[in-house]
């Protein structure tokens, strides 16, 4: 006996509301305050390279030095929009797909308040002066045990519904999204444990730093971009993974080579030479999941290219494959020892392979994302297709300019740095047009991101626009679909 | 829903279960750090040891020259002389506040000014110009020191001695009086 259709659609369409309502606050939440520190973040940034390129600018500071601007915006990008934006999407995504509703929406926005006031905190304890010059780890050392009791409290609940989830199959995406949820606090404990809280040999502690900030690209925010993705791209194409197959190949390989990379940013230090020997190694093994997922994830948009110029969350979600791509080149351009890794290990490339890792492959996915979720969390579709597209064309070109100016002017200033008989100035003219080319890319993100923020904000605010057809693209609504929304894939 | 799959008691134990999870991170990396951590054996080691014995006996030392003990003892006398001197008025004429009613007495009197910086300030040149106490209050706190000022070969040109607090040379520093 089987139920009837109609019937099962319209407790199906209930029950995607419920869990809509559930999560709206707490999603909008994280989703506006993560552009808004995206915005602080760019315009830290923008200090940092103009400082790069005209030294004398803001000189009388102690805060706008280089040193407190630069890993302010570093953190400010990391904890302040990456994490946050994370978690927007990890809890919307996983209720929905568990076909559960949250209820602890509560306990999760008190959580982000207090996620919110640690990364302020820990921001202007950089700019004070009270950073602790470990990359990516500079907040103040009190800021650790917040953020992680503030990670604990938002994340936990969305493993609590996936152990109760409705269904028994358990979808690619949620294999990264859970991964993710419990890598994060594996590395961000064992860390800061090792380095706060226990005594070692200070250069230990700069392999453990340098291990750090690499788990925590391909241990979270990478899994969660290439979950996100997984679930976007057959979300709105309507069209099934091409591959099972190569998606667990991308999970496993990826789980297990991603935890050993790290460590050759200390070649040639006095630490076991094994070391970044084996790091090296792992990093450019990472192609492997990377080049496999993003394959995948692009097989299945270009099945169904028609959707392709209309939908935003596509639009970025590919930006974002790209970058993926292009992420996997990078590690093994980039790590090669002997031949590559002399000339980036002291440039500006690292910097580049961060921002390809952080904005051009995990902020993209999150931007489709955003596009994806907000229409059906606040009922009302997006007010401009026109900000919508400038954010996508001012993004890309402006992400494209500052990672290839990175990547390769990383590698001219590694060269000039091995022309040891060549006075150290030369290095630093080398590098000047790079960094001012990356200064007026920072402000075009800048100005796009604003306006994203703004956007988002009326959204949550119920300006968005009431309508039956979704907003896209080609400005002109398809009047052959009207009203529809690519619900099939869970 | 399906009372198999989700119910408080299953979510209550998947709860605790994940804060399980998250704090085994924690408590392996204590157990692990327990088992292998031991005393340094390398070379670097050895020498960190010595480097620390040698840094405890000169801490010991200096800590032994300067006792704390005798600072305490000081104190008193200080405080007994620095509270017996008397404010004089400030001698030298560019630390006059402008505009003030000494100001106004010295710009009254040109002889009295010395004439270039050049040339060291004859005794009767920078003779003592008293100014009201209330109406420079600035120039009285700072109460001078009784020192004697012990000029060296060759002789310096003569110094106020009134103006020379304690701590600080009265020797100029090069040859040459100030203005």
């Amino acid at each position: 006996m089987s139920a009837d259709p109609s019937a099962t659609s319209s407790s199906d369409a209930t029950l995607r509301t419920g869990i809509d309502r559930s999560l709206r606050h707490p999603v909008m939440f994280f989703l506006t305050s993560g552009a808004a520190w995206l915005a602080v973040s760019i315009l830290l940034a923008i200090l940092a390279s103009i400082k790069l390129h005209y030294p004398e600018f803001i000189d009388d500071s102690a805060w706008a030095t280089y040193g407190r601007v630069f890993p302010a915006h570093l953190n400010t990008l990391v904890y302040g929009w990456g994490f946050q934006a994370a978690f927007g999407v990890m809890l919307w995504m996983m209720a929905r797909l568990s076909l559960r509703e949250c209820r602890s929406a509560g306990t999760i926005l008190t959580a982000g308040h207090l996620w919110n006031a640690a990364v302020l905190l820990g921001t202007l304890g950089i700019l004070g002066g009270e950073g602790t010059g470990m990359p990516w780890m500079e907040f103040p050392r009190f800021v650790w045990p917040m953020l992680l009791l503030s990670y604990i409290a938002i994340v936990t609940w969305s493993c609590v519904e996936f152990r109760v989830r409705a269904c028994t199959r358990v979808y690619v995406a949620q294999w990264y999204l859970l991964a993710a949820m419990i890598w994060f606090p594996w590395v961000y404990v064992t860390a800061n444990l090792l380095l706060h809280c226990t005594g070692g040999h200070p250069v230990m502690a700069a392999g453990i730093n340098a291990w750090f900030k690499s788990a925590l690209v391909f241990l979270f925010f990478i899994p969660v971009a290439m979950g996100t993705a997984y679930y976007l791209a057959p979300k709105v194409t309507g069209r099934p993974i091409p591959s099972h197959t190569q998606a667990r190949l991308g999970f496993w390989s990826l789980a297990v080579v991603a935890p050993w990379a790290g460590m050759q940013k200390l070649a040639g230090a006095p630490i076991p030479v094994f070391l970044p020997y084996l790091g090296a190694a792992a990093t450019v093994l990472l192609a492997v999941p990377l080049a496999t997922a993003a394959i995948n994830i692009f097989r299945t948009i270009i099945s169904r290219e028609e959707k392709l110029p209309k939908s935003p969350a596509l639009h970025f979600t590919l930006a974002g494959v790209f970058g993926l791509l292009l992420l996997a080149v990078a590690a093994i351009a980039l790590n090669l020892p002997g031949s590559s890794l002399r000339f980036t290990q002291f440039a500006i490339s690292g910097y580049g392979f961060d921002i390809l890792a952080l904005y051009g492959c995990f902020s993209f996915i999150m931007f489709g994302a955003v596009y994806f979720i907000v229409p059906r969390i606040t009922c009302r579709e997006w007010i401009s297709s026109s900000l919508i597209n400038m954010h996508f064309f001012f993004s890309a070109y402006g992400i494209v300019a500052i990672a290839f100016g990175a990547l390769f002017g990383g590698f001219i200033q590694g060269s000039a740095q091995e022309a040891w008989l060549q006075p150290w100035e030369t290095i630093t003219e080398v590098v000047r047009p790079y960094a001012a080319v990356a200064t007026f890319a920072w402000c075009i993100i800048l100005f796009s991101n604003i306006f994203f923020f703004i956007h988002l904000a009326m959204m949550w605010l119920g300006f968005g626009r009431r309508g039956t057809l979704p907003t896209m693209l080609d400005i002109v609504p398809d009047a052959s679909a009207p009203g529809t929304r690519p619900e099939d894939a869970a | 829903m399906d009372p198999t799959r989700d119910n408080p008691i299953i979510r209550f134990n998947a709860f605790w279960w994940t804060l399980w999870t998250f704090l085994s991170f924690a408590l392996v990396l204590a157990a692990i750090l327990g088992v292998i951590r031991q005393t340094p054996t390398s070379l670097e080691d050895a020498a960190a040891v010595a480097r620390y014995v040698t840094k405890d006996r000169i801490l010991k030392a200096e800590t032994a020259a300067l006792s704390g003990a005798e600072i305490t003892a000081a104190i008193p006398n200080v405080a007994a002389e620095l509270s017996s001197s008397k404010p004089t008025a400030v001698e030298k004429p560019e630390q006059v506040v402008p505009g003030s009613p000494t100001a106004l007495k010295l710009a009254a009197e040109p002889a009295s000014v010395p004439v270039s910086n050049e040339t060291p300030a004859a005794p009767e040149a920078a003779a003592p110009v008293a100014a009201p106490a209330a109406e420079s209050p600035v120039e009285a706190v700072t109460p001078p020191v009784p020192q004697e000022v012990k000029p060296k070969e060759p002789p310096a040109p003569p110094v106020p001695e009134k103006s020379v607090p304690k701590g600080r040379s009265s020797k100029p520093t090069s040859g040459k009086a100030r203005p």
